[in-house]
């Protein structure tokens, strides 16, 4: 069915509509949110707070860009916006128990190339990690990336261009995987 | 060394970094239709704009008419004067005793006041629902007239206060209970050039009042 006709209906309260819109881009807003936050709790918080987002307000929804356009738009805000309120809460405990905190860093003492990879992903400043985690691991386009981000296409290019410096930079050790 | 070998690189080891599970469909339906419900009927049980409004003028009038009442009945009475007969009488304000009651009758309409006012100017500002602000403007003018003419308005710097209140409410009652935005930005630039909420917060102040402490603003 077309999803022009799906949304006059989803604005007309039919549930098997929602679920159809819902059906169709479930999977690709949890994945995200789960590479993001790496946590399958807050990947499905995350999901479900942006379709009560979307649903709520679709009515404002004015299909002047497509609407997983739109979607990936609100699902970007609620997950960034959860994360950075998840990584304050998570300081303030990390603050509070110093001494955990110090052994869960040294138990990366040694780690191999996924480790140590996964660990300069998640040392990214989060407006390079989206970037990355949006193009190099979910394959976004810069075009999607921008218009959920809100940022011109070209910044979203230079967001990804900085944030592959730095793992390069992080993973100069490992300079033979790729050289070779 | 390449970077179109990095970047290949980069994305294939990248491809392990948080790898998601498979995709819990029917549980976050569940959760995403029962969150819904919950959010329906937490917003139901919420009074709307105008429920909150009518609220909020029943207690003020009920407030203000127990504070008069008491007041009445427990003030001095006026002297009846002969008709036509000139009495002796001080400045205003000099050396009379505005009755207790009366003073604390006229403290909470101001309250009540600058409630009102703080709520409608930021609501007005913010571009909110701006609704049944001329019949609360009524009754609050109402009010304040009933205290003009009591043994309240007999000091100095509340009847100075109080005209104010007095011409403030006047404007916002004539408007219609929806203003337009013209009339919205004309009522809160006579707020701020009168000054008239520091006047009530300074007159009432904020530790004191009743309506802050049970959550309305």
């Amino acid at each position: 069915m077309d999803e022009r006709e799906v949304m006059v209906r989803v604005r007309a309260g039919d549930a098997v509509a929602e679920r159809q819109l819902y059906d169709a881009h479930v999977d690709r807003i949890y994945q995200l949110a789960y590479r993001l936050a790496g946590d399958d709790d807050l990947a499905q918080d995350f999901t479900q707070e942006t379709f009560i987002r979307a649903f709520e307000r679709i009515e404002g929804f004015r299909g002047e860009a497509a609407f997983g356009t739109w979607l990936y738009a609100i699902a970007t805000t609620v997950i960034l916006n959860g994360l950075r309120k998840v990584k304050r809460f998570r300081k303030r405990e990390a603050d509070l128990d110093d001494a955990a905190a110090i052994g869960a860093s040294s138990s990366e003492a040694d780690p191999d190339l996924k480790e140590r990879l996964a660990s300069a992903v998640d040392g990214l400043p989060l407006k390079y990690r989206t970037v990355f985690v949006m193009h190099d691991v979910e394959g976004y386009t810069h075009e999607e990336i921008g218009a959920a981000l809100g940022v011109p296409p070209g910044t979203s290019k230079a967001r990804l261009s900085r944030a592959r410096a730095r793992l390069r930079e992080a993973l100069a050790e490992f300079a033979g995987e790729w050289v070779s | 060394m390449s970077d179109d070998r990095f970047e290949d690189f980069v994305r294939r080891a990248a491809q392990g970094y948080h790898r998601p599970p498979e995709v819990p469909r029917e549980q976050m339906w569940a959760r995403l239709a029962a969150a819904r419900a919950e959010r329906k009927l937490a917003r139901a049980s919420q009074p709307s704009p105008q429920q909150r409004w009518v609220r909020w003028g029943l207690a003020a009038a009920a407030v203000l008419a127990v504070g008069i009442g008491i007041g009445r009945a427990i003030g001095p009475r006026p002297t009846p004067r002969p008709s036509g007969m000139q009495m002796a009488e001080g400045p205003a304000g000099a050396g009379e005793q505005v009755p207790a009651a009366f003073e604390i009758a006229a403290r909470d309409h101001l309250r009540h006041v600058e409630t009102f006012l703080t709520v409608f100017q930021y609501e007005a500002r913010e571009g909110l629902a701006v609704e049944e602000t001329a019949g609360l403007a009524r009754n609050l003018l109402m009010n304040t007239r009933l205290l003009m003419d009591s043994p309240a308005g007999r000091d100095v710097r509340m009847a100075a206060l109080l005209d104010d209140v007095e011409v403030m409410l006047a404007q916002i009652a004539s408007y219609a209970d929806s203003p337009t935005p013209a009339e919205l930005r004309l009522i809160d630039m006579g707020l701020e050039q009168r000054g008239l909420l520091l006047k009530l917060r300074a007159a009432v102040p904020a530790e004191n009042s009743a309506f802050r402490a049970q959550g309305v603003l």
